[in-house]
């Protein structure tokens, strides 16, 4: 077992940062005429294993869930601090309880769409936790939240509020970690990412003519922007929205996504934008040896190449043109 | 024209004869009713490729929609997002009558809760590309409904023609002219059956007018 310092882990991720998806093997899959000719791109690189093992393309899914609980593993031995690593992490079990509840309350048990991979909490335990209603071995954060669904459902069930509780209460709890461990470059990474998560849901709800008081509570805790800034949104038309975010860091995603937004309607162009931005602020970060930085930068990387060969094998498979393919991927990390 | 097996009798000519009455008059009406029911099929056939071709058109962008609001999101998420539904439409199922065709109606409703949400997932975990996909899927349905409908009463009302064209056909075409060759067939033989007996009669009549003038000889 290695001892997982900062060092060590920084100097064994510069080592697999170069067996990440370059940009030219991403081309030469959005560019392939089938989904297995992409796939074969793939197996020339660390996923070969797992591509092997796949019966048809179709079942990329599964290759993918396969690298999710292989980085989630590889993060267990190399992270020098589980608890922060953990943060990109529970996403996987808010998930999996928001799916464990809407079942619950639907009256039907549900296997199917639970992620088994990555997730820091048993499956088991939480399927078990959900039936029995009982909670108490669960950590504080997800105690409280689980309690709280509970007496929002008590009067009626709204299968919306039960994501949003959960999706604040993961936010909570990400910043009071980024708050107890003083990292800074994390608390800012989490605050830029709710911020546009936050712009995103105030251009949706606009966009489905509700009031504010519905935008509310679908805000996420621990973005710079309040309450206040959307209130004050509300009343005027989107394209002010990016004069007064113009002094922020992410203006130039605002100004281009909501640009695009207004002339498509579509909000692909800003989410890609987003994450891009997302990424290259961990990236400006990624040569601090000494820091958590390199390490977060993998994951995210990883996060990433995910999501761009989710997207283009989606599109391989359902024979998507290559240009509104490339519209929608992400810039990669190295 | 084969003749049906009767026996050239005067009932059976009879019989036939009202027969052929309600054949023709059935004919006639049958003829009426099928010509009517063309009317309303072109009608309908031409309503029902419009609105498949509009449909059709709507369903393949929102399902395009669809397909990428699922390629940025993974299969567990968007399946979680969409899993517990909060509006719930209720659909009735009558007949209506076309032609005495019965034909379905659907009749749509949706039970709006005004206070929960139209869409039932966070916002902070989903594409902003599945509002999109999900709201014109919502707004087809109805459009769908009434395409089904529409569908299976075009379908219905096709077989009920062929049914009645196949009738009017062998009305005019089989039965009638049979009929009428039958009657022609008993009424030629009848006569012919007439005609015998008078000439036998006739030498009857003979006959004993000669036995009558020998024995007075």
């Amino acid at each position: 077992m290695p001892k997982p310092s900062i060092a060590y882990a920084a100097a064994h991720i510069f080592a697999l940062e170069n067996r990440l998806l370059s940009r030219d093997r991403v081309e030469r899959m959005v560019e392939a005429p089938s989904a297995s000719e992409a796939l074969k791109v793939l197996s020339e690189t660390d996923y070969a294993a797992g591509v092997s093992e796949l019966a048809q393309p179709h079942d990329y899914e599964e290759l993918l869930s396969g690298e999710i609980q292989r980085i989630y593993d590889f993060f267990q031995t190399i992270s020098p601090d589980p608890e922060i690593t953990n943060l990109f992490f529970v996403k996987y079990d808010f998930h999996n309880l928001k799916v464990l509840l809407k079942a619950a309350y639907q009256g039907r048990e549900e296997d199917e769409f639970l992620i088994d991979s990555g997730g820091t909490l048993s499956l088991d335990h939480l399927k078990e936790a959900v039936k029995e209603e009982d909670y108490t071995q669960f950590p504080h954060y997800i105690r409280e939240a689980l309690e709280e669904v509970h007496e929002a459902m008590s009067f009626r069930v709204d299968p919306q509020k039960i994501s949003v509780i959960l999706d604040r209460a993961m936010y909570k709890h990400i910043f009071h970690v980024c708050r107890k461990k003083k990292n800074d470059f994390l608390l800012e990474y989490f605050k830029l990412q709710a911020d546009l998560i936050n712009i995103r849901t105030f251009l949706r709800v606009k966009k489905i003519n509700q009031t504010f008081e519905f935008l509310k509570h679908l805000l996420l805790p621990g973005s710079e922007l309040g309450q206040d800034f959307f209130f004050d949104s509300m009343e005027e038309s989107v394209e002010d929205i990016v004069d007064r975010l113009a002094s922020k860091k992410y203006s130039r995603v605002v100004e281009k996504g909501v640009e695009t937004y207004l002339k498509t309607g579509s909000l692909s162009t800003y989410e890609r934008l987003m994450d891009d931005f997302l990424l290259s602020y961990v990236k400006a970060a990624r040569w601090n040896p000494l820091g958590i930085e390199p390490v977060i930068g993998y994951l995210l990387a990883k996060e990433n190449e995910i999501r761009i060969i989710r997207i283009i094998m989606v599109g391989k498979i359902n024979n998507i043109p290559s240009q509104i393919i490339r519209e929608r991927l992400r810039d990669v990390y190295v | 024209m084969a003749v049906m097996r009767v026996n050239p009798t005067r009932m059976e000519l009879t019989r036939l004869k009202k027969r052929l009455a309600t054949a023709v008059r059935g004919h006639k009406l049958l003829k009426d009713k099928r010509d009517e029911m063309m009317r309303r099929f072109v009608g309908l056939v031409r309503k029902n490729k419009e609105l498949r071709e509009q449909v059709e058109k709507e369903l393949t962008k929102a399902l395009g929609d669809f397909l990428m609001a699922r390629a940025v999101m993974s299969t567990e998420v968007l399946e979680e997002a969409v899993m517990y539904p909060t509006r719930e439409v209720e659909l009735k199922v009558s007949k209506r009558n076309i032609m005495s065709v019965d034909v379905p109606k659907i009749e749509y409703e949706e039970k709006s809760q005004e206070s929960l949400s139209p869409y039932p997932y966070g916002f902070a975990s989903t594409s902003g590309e599945l509002d999109g996909s999900i709201a014109t899927l919502s707004e087809i349905l109805p459009r769908m409904l009434e395409l089904a409908e529409l569908e299976k009463t075009c379908q219905l009302l096709a077989d009920e023609i062929e049914k009645t064209r196949r009738r009017v056909n062998a009305l005019e075409h089989i039965m009638i002219p049979q009929m009428e060759e039958t009657i022609r067939y008993i009424t030629m033989k009848m006569d012919e059956d007439e005609r015998a007996s008078r000439t036998r009669l006739m030498k009857v009549k003979d006959m004993i007018e000669e036995r009558s003038r020998q024995s007075s000889d």
